[in-house]
């Protein structure tokens, strides 16, 4: 076993121990049966919390694994990258805000309850956001722990082997997560999220100096890898894809979603947009160009054996082999973070969205040992899924389109936030038709392949939902009197300047 | 608009260092990702800190929510009248 499987080996158990001792500190601080505490830390985020679990929860190991390799192999065509996600957190304040307020005022927990709240407790749109939340988190979450599981496997050189990393992350993840809940999660977000983000700079700054300096490796590249400097041109439906997931992702996704629901105060949401902003493009996406781009100059072809992916742990390889001890550790901590983020995320969607409609007379004590035991089924689902190859060549087209299945909420959330004509019958069947053609688009290569002007699954999926949307919300009945006066009348009275549109029939009542 | 410039090949699409900083592609598309970032800086100072500093009155009132506005907000038409 040679000294760097070793270091691997000592800094993986130190950083479990960290993360235990979190989960167990956390354990101690809940307050049982209370689910707004077991799922959103009890409304009680300060900024740094908040701006740590938003960042830690959306990057995974494709910040500093795939994302560089992307930059390497398609050069300034993946640099909008960075754009969309540093834009996605002003969505915090166009539908974060709205979403803390209603959340707040009405003791939503997930993504079901604001959508069913609002479309005049529709059982079917619960029900159906719940699907759509699962098919989100599920097999994004079982990628996550697949990918986690092949890094550590190749960085020990497979003393830890794939099999086991999966047992370790997935044990590690369910007995913090089931004990410890949101509190655990998002104070291990933060831990977790520092440590990549420092891995992630720090990797950028060396690879500055092992190309030469900044000058001089910029300069390598462009001698190069001139053609990877230049947008082709030809990409701009794709990247209109990408720009919907990454930018709305980081309010659509049910884990992102509930995040919003978690801030202490106002205020707190109004920093956490500027900084989780700031730091996604500086930090994650800057530094990935960084060593994507300079890595060009560094290896004009990439290794045989190698793949992309392995861009980073390949530089630490060739210039710097003990950093493969931190880069374990932060594949690890990315990974984890959002891993933790989905357990939590589906465990209170299956509860509180499929379990307690049927059984609508459980307490809070009940639903709490409830979530607890479907955090622990989402866990082994996860493993089953991780360690069967069979399962592996359905989650793969699943998770590649996974975060786009969340753009279906887009039309029903602005609804329930804005537009006061939108009816149950458009959330629902907009919904249905989005979620139905991205399935349909991402699993039968027949139908998918070519798609036109090379948007993606997602994209189109999306603009089924929008028409559909706006179509039957014209044909059918807007939501009830009452709910649009909960909802609406509410926010009226939160962001006193908007304007109400008229609708026939829309009295305001006031709120208090 | 200013990112889909060099994309869409109208302008700053060329891979030539710029004054030994950075190729014009990566620095244009950084200089207006930047400037995206400004703007959501000057959002932040003209939309939602006055709206944070007038909603913060809302954190006080009573969390979470009582059980019975939850009922209100989701329970089907005509069963929250009941």
């Amino acid at each position: 076993m040679s000294g760097i499987t070793i270091g691997a080996i000592v800094g993986i158990i130190a950083y479990l121990a960290i993360i235990f001792l979190i989960g167990s500190w956390a354990y101690r601080r809940n307050i049982k049966g209370d689910l707004a505490d077991q799922y959103l830390v009890g409304r009680g985020l300060n900024p740094f919390v908040l701006i740590g679990t938003l960042f830690a929860t959306w990057f995974s190991t494709f910040a500093f694994l795939g994302g560089p390799g992307t930059y390497y192999l398609t050069g300034v065509n993946w640099l909008l990258f960075g754009f969309f996600n540093s834009m996605g957190p002003v969505l915090i304040w166009v539908f974060g805000s709205r979403m803390w307020a209603l959340g707040r005022k009405y003791g939503y927990i997930t993504p079901g309850d604001l959508l069913a709240g609002y479309y005049d407790g529709s059982r079917r749109v619960r029900m159906l956001s719940a699907i759509v939340g699962i098919a989100v988190l599920f097999p994004y979450a079982a990628i996550q722990l697949s990918g986690i599981a092949k890094a550590v496997a190749g960085a020990t050189d497979n003393f830890v082997p794939y099999q086991a990393g999966i047992l370790i992350v997935a044990v590690s993840v369910g007995l913090y997560s089931i004990f410890g809940g949101s509190r655990a999660v998002v104070w291990t977000d933060v831990i977790q999220g520092f440590i990549f983000a420092l891995v992630l700079l720090v990797t950028a700054i060396l690879v500055v100096g092992w190309s030469g300096g900044w000058a001089e490796g910029w300069s390598r590249t462009v001698q190069t890898s001139s053609e990877k400097l230049l947008f082709t041109g030809d990409t701009s439906g794709a990247y209109f894809t990408v720009m919907l997931l990454w930018t709305f992702g980081w309010v659509l996704t049910p884990h992102l979603w509930q995040r919003m629901y978690m801030a202490r105060s106002p205020k707190v949401m109004a920093v956490s947009m500027v900084f989780a902003s700031g730091l996604s493009l500086w930090v994650v996406t800057f530094s990935g160009a960084v060593i994507g781009f300079l890595a060009m100059g560094l290896f004009p072809q990439i290794p045989q054996g190698f793949d992309t992916d392995a861009l980073t742990p390949l530089l630490y390889r060739e210039f710097l082999p003990i950093g493969a001890v931190a880069l374990v550790v932060a594949t690890f901590a990315a990974g984890m973070s959002t891993l933790d983020s989905q357990v939590l995320s589906g465990s209170s969607i299956f509860t509180l969205d499929l379990y307690r409609e049927s059984r609508r007379s459980a307490s809070n004590m009940s639903l709490s040992r409830v979530g607890r035991f479907f955090e622990a089924v989402f866990v082994v689902g996860l493993v089953l899924f991780a360690l069967f190859p069979a399962s592996q060549a359905l989650i793969i087209p699943l998770a590649s389109v996974g975060v786009g299945f969340g753009l279906v909420f887009l039309m029903p959330l602005i609804g329930a936030l804005y537009w006061p004509r939108a009816s149950e019958a458009a959330a629902f069947w907009s919904m249905t038709c989005g979620f139905g053609v991205m399935l349909l688009l991402q699993l039968v290569p027949a139908v998918g392949e070519p798609l036109p002007f090379s948007y993606g699954p997602p994209a189109w999926g999306f603009f089924v939902s929008v028409a559909v949307f706006y179509v039957v919300s014209y044909m059918t009945q807007p939501v009830s009197e009452r709910s649009r006066d909960l909802h609406h009348g509410y926010l009226e009275t939160v962001f006193p300047s908007r304007r109400r549109r008229a609708v026939p029939g829309f009295v305001t009542t006031s709120h208090r | 608009m200013l990112t889909m410039l060099p994309v869409w090949d109208v302008v700053g699409n060329a891979p030539d260092m710029v004054a030994g900083v950075l190729p014009l592609t990566v620095l244009w598309s950084y200089a207006a990702f930047t400037l995206n970032f400004i703007l959501a800086i000057v959002v932040y100072f003209t939309q939602f800190r006055p709206w944070a500093e007038h909603a913060e009155r809302l954190s006080d009132e009573a969390d979470p929510a009582t059980r019975d506005d939850y009922r209100a907000a989701t329970s089907r038409v005509g069963e929250g009248d009941k």
